[in-house]
């Protein structure tokens, strides 16, 4: 039996690395032909000529259109596409668990809570900038109750569950705020909010929003190994040196920073985090720690053709692209889960 | 790399217990423990369900603390960073549910390694021969592409023990070792684990079985009722009849050619 251990090993594994090798720039190399389709389509079709005329400036008509229209819309599509895929991938190597994502921590639903009370209240339209400061503060505020409340109990496991109360929590008082609101323009406003957009988003928005993605990306990147570790379980990954408390903190104080202020300005995108890291899962043996970049490439991916799709349909007004991820992605997913070698159960 | 194989010093490792009182809440769990162990050690632990070997078990991995002092190498076990930890002692716990991810068993027992090098790579990289010697210790070799959730539950056990034997931490600590192995893998193991104590290395294991603790551990320490009841070779430990007592069976004895061998009878 320890005759020749590494002929077999060799020869029936290059095959298996071969796709995470070219996973990467494959997916980078889909996500630049996106983003110049993101550039080029809209109400006015760009060629290649005049979207490159557009971003240095020389061509004037092209540069409004590009730089101030579609590539904030582009920036936000592809940061919070990629947060979202990362922090599913975060949340799912976390918990040990393939249903986990983002929104099980609950603070995407705080996030849309705040915004839902400003565009409630009204304060939305006297203030523009009210809906994403008081969906980051929504966020904010239901992240350190969390952690304030894990850290008198600790685990992985009431960590998820306080989350999902909270979750809970806030998307019973959106209902109750619907069922109160006596102008019908406020309520369609707020449903349609909830679907999620990128469209008519401006720079200040990426200002918004970039740097906590940025950090909470950050946070989540740091965790790396110890999901990697956590595959055996807590007390395995504890052995092995890492402080699971810590990591648990890290990982829900990314995914409040990054989510939240994804949802505060994008609104409720779902479906993205639950679906990325099962797509990237199989090229990459399961490893989940490998998994959170292309994860993350892989949600850009899905939120920017999304976003596309949403500009060729024809319709009366602009499909929601939260709307759209949901009703395209749900049959895809299905299928991969009933037909493709995701073994889920035993 | 503490890769130890090759190591025949008998200090590699070194843990003195001064606990009054280990517990989880309220609830104590051992008591008035003392005792002091060192490289070269095998030290089986026995004794019934519930009379908290486990919990000694997670004392010594650091995963709980008592009222007393812990000493690894003469320093308090939480002084130690959680990086230096890891590199020292290695755990097995008692953990019967699966790994969730689908991943190879070669890449999770390359798991052992995260303490030496946290971004590492399973294949072409420095640690590809440890990790093929490892799968080979443990009768892995073929198996070693599989997923692990498509193999059996022994084959399982076998991918968990080569994943907390492949650090050669110095401290090895295995909460049940032979659960679901087959009698041709317990021995096996039994035998690495003694070529390990032999090597310098201190293995402390909890086993249920009393004729493979008794014939390849040097120590026994038998528990009852969260305290050390006798702390003794085995031979001492056999003609106390102390073993008798804390399990409430009959232990029969016979000598063969191939050596004592003991069974239980109630």
């Amino acid at each position: 039996m320890v005759a020749e251990p590494r002929a077999p090993s060799s020869q029936t594994l290059r095959p298996a690395l071969a796709p995470a090798a070219v996973l990467l720039p494959v997916l980078v190399v889909l996500l630049c032909i996106a983003a110049v389709f993101a550039l080029a389509i809209g109400p006015a079709r760009l060629s290649l000529h005049e979207i490159f005329g557009g971003l240095t400036g020389s061509n004037e008509t092209a540069a409004i259109i590009v730089r101030e229209i579609r590539l904030p819309r582009l920036i936000l599509s592809l940061s919070i596409g990629a947060m979202l895929g990362l922090a599913g991938a975060g949340i799912q190597g976390l918990s040990r668990n393939p249903l986990a994502e983002p929104a099980i921590i609950g603070t995407p639903q705080a996030a849309a809570l705040g915004a839902v009370l400003t565009i409630y209240s009204g304060l939305a339209d006297t203030f523009s900038f009210a809906l994403p400061i008081a969906a980051i503060a929504g966020a904010m505020i239901s992240m350190v109750i969390t952690l304030a409340a894990v850290r008198r109990i600790g685990g992985v496991t009431s960590l998820l569950l306080i989350g999902l109360t909270l979750g809970s929590l806030a998307g019973s008082a959106i209902s109750l705020v619907l069922s109160l609101s006596s102008n019908p323009y406020a309520v369609t406003e707020i449903v349609f909010w909830l679907m999620g957009s990128f469209a008519d988003r401006s720079m200040q928005h990426v200002v918004l929003s970039l740097p906590f993605i940025v950090v909470g990306a950050a946070a989540i990147l740091y965790c790396a190994p110890a999901y990697k570790a956590l595959t055996l379980g807590e007390d395995t990954a504890a052995s092995l040196g890492f402080d699971v408390w810590r990591v648990s903190i890290l990982t829900a104080g990314g995914i409040s920073l990054g989510v939240g202020a994804a949802t505060a300005v994008a609104g409720a995108i779902g479906f993205v985090g639950l679906m990325a890291p099962h797509l990237a899962r199989p090229f990459l043996r399961s490893d989940p720690q490998r998994i959170l970049v292309p994860s993350a490439l892989i949600g850009a991916l899905l939120t920017t053709t999304a976003d596309i799709l949403v500009r060729l349909i024809p319709s009366t007004s602009e499909i929601r692209v939260g709307a759209l991820l949901a009703v395209i992605g749900a049959p895809c997913f299905l299928y991969l889960v009933i037909f493709r070698p995701y073994r889920l159960d035993n | 790399m503490s890769e130890g194989g090759d190591n025949d010093q008998h200090d590699l490792i070194a843990v003195d217990v001064r606990m009054s009182r280990v517990g989880i809440g309220n609830r104590s769990i051992l008591h008035d423990l003392s005792l002091s162990m060192r490289g070269g050690e095998f030290i089986a632990v026995v004794g019934p369900n519930g009379s908290g070997k486990t919990t000694f078990l997670r004392l010594l991995a650091g995963l709980l603390r008592g009222d007393g002092e812990l000493m690894l190498n003469g320093t308090p076990l939480h002084r130690h960073t959680l990086r230096h930890r890891a590199r020292l002692i290695s755990y097995l716990p008692q953990d019967t549910r699966q790994p969730v991810w689908p991943m190879p068993v070669r890449d999770i027992v390359a798991l052992g390694l995260l303490p030496f090098d946290a971004d590492l790579q399973t294949r072409y990289g420095p640690h590809e021969q440890v990790i093929d010697r490892q799968l080979a210790d443990c009768d892995l070799t073929a198996i070693a592409d599989r997923p692990i959730d498509r193999i059996s539950g022994g084959e399982r056990m076998r991918a968990l023990l080569a994943r907390a034997l492949v650090g050669g931490q110095p401290l090895i600590l295995m909460d049940e070792p032979l659960t679901s192995l087959d009698p041709a893998h317990q021995l096996r193991l039994m035998q690495l684990l003694a070529e390990r104590a032999a090597a310098g290395h201190l293995v402390v294991a909890v086993l249920h079985d009393v004729d493979l603790a008794l014939h390849f551990a040097s120590r026994v320490l038998a528990f009852d009722k969260g305290a050390i009841l006798a702390d003794d070779v085995p031979a001492a430990i056999y003609a106390s009849g102390i073993l008798e007592t804390i399990f409430g069976v009959t232990i029969r004895g016979a000598d063969t050619e191939g050596g004592h061998i003991l069974a239980m009878r109630p």
